[in-house]
């Protein structure tokens, strides 16, 4: 935002302009925590009267142990700033979540290549107890990684995992289990996704509709540490550059060609906007309801880009007219992490986007025929997502009251923020409860997990240990990953769903669920990528309130297909597949 | 140039053979006559080159004048015959900060609050030119400085409330603001800055009675307006900040923020089809008024940048807002006296001054010159939209189109 004021100088310094605030200089708001329930619009009595779950930090119990390399902690370089993600799926196919825990890499590759970070591949025994079989699973190669994506790109019915770079991205095949784990071949080459460059978020959807999964990748930075600038003025000191100044790298977009490979489609497909930018998060969401994907693209300090499917997989650039390009002021902001969720129960999907410090992370309102509202200042949002930087984000319903509460993964850019009074390089993730369409900062009352402090920036949501509720896994930047446990939330009834798709994509990505219970309606996608480098469980998790059934469910299918069921019981999982009768799952770790 | 440093300068006495010139240049100056005075200080330059107190009036006099190029040679010049002279490094610092050369007035300030590090206009000079140059903890820590000297020096509150406010320094803006409006309650300036330290803080009401207070009393109501565009949107008085959007946009039809915050504005009031085409205007016009906001801010960080300046006359050509290129050029003819030798400048001039037929001649001996140049075909579509050739001006556009196509995003 402009805000040209020209002072006149006294004196004989005259006819001088201003010079203009940096966007990084924008003025602060102090943030205000709600311990229990005190928000603007008040309460339901239902949510006072209700119990708060508890998130504790489970970390060592759990069995995550890694510790993250990102460079070096100095950070010379914006490279070393972007941190890595996590992904929920279920890699062995015993009906619990594991994770894939991506790492990166020292600036100076180690002389014993035994000794490089690497990444993990946690296997879940059921209850949220977790061991490391990367290296037997094929999938614990160094490199400098940031994003991990998992969808069945090949229906095989297993899920595989792609995972970003600086360098070359890997997509890992998943070929089944063999002696209890669950083995991977590396196929980027074979498969055409090896191109090298700097790829961040990505995620898989059907974008063309022929059952097979397309995939968006986002780029951030042309960039080559021998010849990238050092030392940039950062509120009176020196931090890395970037990324302003620096060549943006173009996203990628790959058709699915049915037979293991990809081709690249932005061109042909619309999904050229015919300029870079840096982007860092990504979603693919049927933000119209017109039944097909569309793409929300987060772009650090540029705008942001939507594009909308209008057919056979073609797009148009939307964002500036749907109002989801800038902030309210007009204003770039410094996007990282997007997801989509109806945080005001009228059907139609919402959006959310982390920012940086100084800035508030934008809560859009979709109004429907594409037409979006910075809702973010009534939503009570502004103030309490201010001060912090943010990373990845997920609608979800942490209480099960029946509508989408926030979290926000946070951590500074800088290690110099440490010098500055009101700002600091590790911070506290946050929780948003929604009260009514309004949303109020939680962590005081939703336990002590919440005041780990570090520079987070991946992280998923879950149930890790299979009782119902949804846990959480956040990724630190040089620093060990946080797990928080939900505790108290199954008390109150839930539902999920694992979507199967027959004409649709095999994991069923895309698909629509609108569910009926105790008087509410609530309406969620299919759809694990999202957030920022992440990958969510994938199973769709609705909270009931006290609603001990859902009394109606209706799919619609990628495919066109509609299906509609109910009543069906609480607390349970239903295996959902395309044109058949939900089917509930034993419990896994049982 | 102050009486103070003149009289400092000839306490120094002057060399005999040139005392009487600078007597008689002084006289003239001390009488508002700077013209008169160049005659007998040039003639005291030229007999005694070496003598800096003849440079350092000649320079003075360039400076009242306005001729702050010239002024800063001769004023450097000085520096240099006799350095560690204070009001030399005053009317330096001076001269080159009037010229946009930050830098070295910045350097000639730092001498002077060296010597003098009680002066409180010297820090308040000294922490100007450094924000200008981009050395903004610098140039606050100096404002600072002279706060604590003398929080009642003219200008002081505001430039540093500002400071604080751009280095995300709000409690601390609020406060200087403040007391700096108990001291002058009818300071628009003041109040503006007031206000947007109190939104910053989250202080809506308050911001936004700060800024109605700002907006009665400033002289160019446009920031303030936006300001509270944006706290009356945050208080939820959509309409309220729909009208000084509205307003502020009348006054400047460029601020691509404001344009988008119109539709924002209006999406959330339900009015959907409005909020559709102040985004679609947004998205039309957006990368021409992203790279004029990139150039203006480049020009407003170097004024002596000529390439800056017309680069912004040719944006707001293309905007067909003829009266700030021309602005814009006058600002770069300044900086780089040989432009004004272009003819397409002196198009832009003549069709500023409603001569469109003498300016259509520059634009089209312009073109004779350069044909491919997209600037001659846009300045001939303007003389031409003014001239009733509409036709003309259709094909003209077509060409700046067609030149300027691989370079629009």
């Amino acid at each position: 935002m402009r805000r040209a004021f020209l002072a006149g100088l006294p004196l004989l310094l005259a006819s001088c302009g201003r010079s203009e605030a940096d966007a990084s200089d924008a003025a602060r708001l102090p943030k205000t925590s709600s311990p229990t329930a005190a928000p603007a619009g008040a309460p339901s009595p239902t949510a006072k009267q209700r119990p708060q779950p508890q998130f504790v930090d489970f970390t060592a119990e759990s069995g995550v142990s890694i510790r993250t390399v990102c460079g070096d902690p100095q950070k010379t370089f914006i490279v070393e700033s972007l941190g890595t993600g996590v992904a929920f799926f279920d890699a062995d196919g015993d009906g619990d979540q594991d994770l894939f825990h991506g790492n990166g890499a020292p600036l100076t590759p180690p002389a014993d290549p035994a000794r490089a970070p690497r990444p993990a591949l946690f296997l879940n025994d059921g209850k949220g107890h977790f061991r490391d079989v990367a290296s037997q699973a094929g999938v614990d190669h160094p490199g400098a990684w940031h994003g991990t994506t998992a969808a069945d790109f090949d229906g095989d019915g297993r899920p595989d995992l792609l995972v970003t770079a600086w360098g070359k991205p890997a997509l890992y095949r998943n070929l089944g289990v063999a002696g209890g784990v669950p083995r991977f071949a590396e196929v980027a080459a074979p498969a055409r996704l090896d191109a090298a460059g700097w790829s961040t978020s990505a995620a898989f959807a059907d974008l063309d509709r022929d059952g097979d999964l397309d995939l968006y990748v986002a780029h951030y930075i042309v960039f080559d540490p021998k010849t990238a600038p050092r030392d940039c003025p950062w509120k009176g000191m020196k931090a890395y550059c970037g990324p302003e100044g620096l060549t943006p790298e173009p996203d990628a977009l790959y058709r699915n060609e049915g037979d293991g490979t990809f081709t690249e489609a932005k061109g042909e497909w619309g999904y050229d906007p015919g300029e870079a930018f840096y982007a860092l998060g990504v979603l693919i969401a049927d933000l119209d309801g017109d039944e097909d994907p569309d793409i929300y693209v987060g772009n650090d300090s540029q705008r942001n880009l939507l594009f909308r499917n209008v057919g056979d997989g073609r797009a148009e650039e939307v964002g500036v007219g749907a109002g989801v390009a800038y902030g309210d002021e007009g204003q770039e902001q410094a996007s990282m992490g997007v997801d989509a969720g109806d945080f005001d129960g009228d059907g139609r999907l919402d959006l959310f986007v982390t920012n940086f410090e100084g800035d508030y992370s934008t809560l859009y309102r979709n109004d429907g025929d594409l037409a979006f509202s910075d809702v973010t200042i009534p939503a009570g949002l502004e103030r309490i997502t201010w001060a912090d930087l943010g990373w990845s984000t997920r609608f979800f319903d942490y209480d099960h009251d029946g509508d989408e509460d926030l979290f926000s993964a946070n951590g500074h850019v800088y290690p110099q923020a440490n010098k500055v009074p009101g700002i600091s390089y590790e911070q506290e993730n946050e929780l948003f409860r929604n009260e009514g369409g309004k949303f109020v900062l939680a962590n005081a009352s939703a336990g002590p997990g919440w005041g780990v402090k570090r520079s987070f920036r991946g992280a998923a949501v879950g149930d890790l240990d299979e009782d119902g509720d949804l846990d959480l896994v956040f990724t630190a930047l040089d620093d060990a990953s946080t797990v928080l446990r939900n505790d108290g939330a199954d008390a109150t009834p839930w539902i999920r769903f694992l979507a199967v798709g027959r004409r649709s994509a095999r994991d069923g990505v895309g698909a629509l669920l609108v569910l009926e219970a105790g008087g509410r309606r609530q309406s969620k996608e299919v759809r694990a990528n999202a957030g920022y480098l992440s990958t969510f469980d994938a199973r769709v998790h609705f909270g009931l309130g006290g609603a001990e059934r859902a009394d109606t469910l209706s799919v619609r299918w990628p495919s066109g297909r509609e299906d509609s069921f109910g009543p069906l019981p609480a607390r349970r999982t239903y295996r959902l597949v395309e044109g058949a009768p939900p089917e509930p799952i034993p419990r896994a770790g049982g | 140039m102050t009486a103070a440093a003149l009289l400092a300068l000839l306490q120094a006495g002057p060399d005999p053979a040139i005392a009487p010139l600078l007597q008689a240049g002084r006289a003239a100056l001390e009488a508002g006559r700077p013209a008169e005075a160049l005659a007998p200080f040039g003639e005291a330059v030229r007999r005694r080159p070496n003598a800096p107190d003849a440079h350092f009036y000649l320079g003075g006099a360039l400076h009242r004048l306005g001729r702050h190029a010239e002024a800063v040679a001769e004023l450097a010049r000085a520096d240099e015959l006799g350095p560690g002279n204070e009001p030399v490094e005053w009317a330096l610092g001076l001269a080159a900060a009037a010229r946009g050369d930050y830098a070295l007035a910045a350097g000639a300030f730092s001498k002077v609050v060296a010597k003098s590090p009680g002066r409180a206009e010297a820090l308040f000079n000294l922490g100007v030119v450094q924000r200008r140059r981009g050395a903004s903890a610098e140039g606050t820590a100096a404002l600072l400085r002279a706060w604590a000297i003398d929080p009642a020096f003219p200008g002081l509150a505001a430039v540093l409330a500002e400071g604080l406010l751009d280095d995300g320094e709000l409690e601390r803006a609020e406060e200087v603001a403040a007391r700096g409006v108990a001291r002058a309650p009818g300071d628009g300036t003041l109040l503006f800055l007031l206000g947007r330290a109190k939104a910053g803080r989250g202080d809506v009401a308050g911001a936004i009675e700060a800024l109605d207070r700002a907006v009665a009393a400033a002289k160019d109501p446009f920031p303030v307006l936006e300001e509270r565009s944006l706290a009356r949107a945050r208080a939820g008085d959509l309409a309220g900040a729909e009208a000084d959007c509205r307003a502020a946009l009348v006054r400047e039809a460029t601020s691509a923020g404001m344009l988008y915050h119109l539709g924002v504005l209006l999406q959330r009031q339900g009015r959907r089809e409005e909020a559709r085409a102040a985004f679609e205007r947004h998205r039309a016009e957006a990368p021409l008024l992203a790279d004029l906001k990139t150039n203006l801010d480049r020009a407003a960080r170097n004024p002596l940048d000529g390439q800056a300046h017309s680069n912004v006359a040719f944006l707001y050509l293309q905007l067909d807002r003829i009266e700030r290129a021309a602005e814009a050029i006058r600002r770069a003819i300044e900086a780089q006296p040989a432009l004004g030798q272009d003819r397409t400048v002196r198009g832009i001039l003549l069709l500023a001054a409603g001569k469109a037929a003498e300016g259509r001649e520059e634009f089209e001996a312009a073109r004779a010159e350069r044909p491919d140049f997209p600037g001659v075909h846009l300045g001939l579509q303007r003389c031409c939209e003014r001239l009733g050739r509409a036709e003309e001006a259709a094909g003209h556009r077509a060409r700046f189109e067609a030149l300027t196509a691989s370079k629009r995003r």
